[in-house]
């Protein structure tokens, strides 16, 4: 899903849950708009490529904390 | 002014909270591939968290139990690469699965977690996802 959409999907969002704060009564005609729109919004997708380098980065970080034994004290 | 209740508010939270709880996979992404890439994600959670016991507790494990998380230790790194080289492969296409490689990562973090668990560090209770992973 391309960002742009996700911006205006969680616009629209945000603007719905506004408005039934604002107007709790409106929550049953709100609440189909949102049960449609959240899972979309939720789905999970691939890594992108800077993620993925991200990912094998923070590994490998973690992984270099623990690369001698411990001390044994 | 009138105000009302607001229990279709409360009710709409709590239907949000449910339904963005169980994500799915969006169309065009490959099950196969976000999965893998969730648990590699997840598998240096459940490392990190051991190796933070380990460390913290070397001085008084026992020397069977220091030995197991020294396997997990030394074996974590390779068998996390080899998982992440098959998941490579199998997403340009080169391979049809990922081999043993994840089932391999899977049995190291699950036998530390095991060892771990005897010990005082609940996994499971920590991360509570992990049961149907480990």
């Amino acid at each position: 899903m391309s960002p742009l959409l996700v911006w205006a999907l969680t616009s629209v969002v945000d603007i719905l849950l506004k408005y039934v704060l604002k107007k709790p009564e409106m929550a049953d005609m709100v609440a189909p708009l949102l049960a449609k729109l959240v899972p979309v919004l939720s789905r999970a997708t691939e890594e992108t490529p800077e993620e993925t380098a991200k990912r094998l980065s923070d590994h490998d970080a973690m992984v270099a904390k623990y690369a001698q034994p411990p001390v044994a004290g | 002014m009138k105000r009302t209740t607001p229990i279709g508010v409360l009710l709409l939270l709590a239907l949000l909270v449910s339904v963005s709880g169980c994500a799915s996979v969006a169309p065009g992404n490959d099950p196969v591939v976000v999965n893998a890439q969730k648990g590699l994600a997840a598998a240096d959670q459940v490392y990190d968290a051991l190796m933070k016991f380990y460390f913290a507790n070397s001085a008084t494990l026992p020397v069977n139990v220091k030995g197991a998380l020294e396997r997990v230790r030394t074996g974590y790194d390779p068998a996390y690469k080899a998982a992440q080289s098959a998941l490579s492969l199998y997403q340009s296409g080169k391979a049809k699965d990922f081999g043993d490689t994840f089932a391999n990562l899977r049995h190291l973090l699950s036998d530390g977690a095991a060892v771990a668990k005897a010990f005082g560090l609940d996994l499971f209770g920590k991360f509570p996802w992990l049961a149907g992973v480990l």
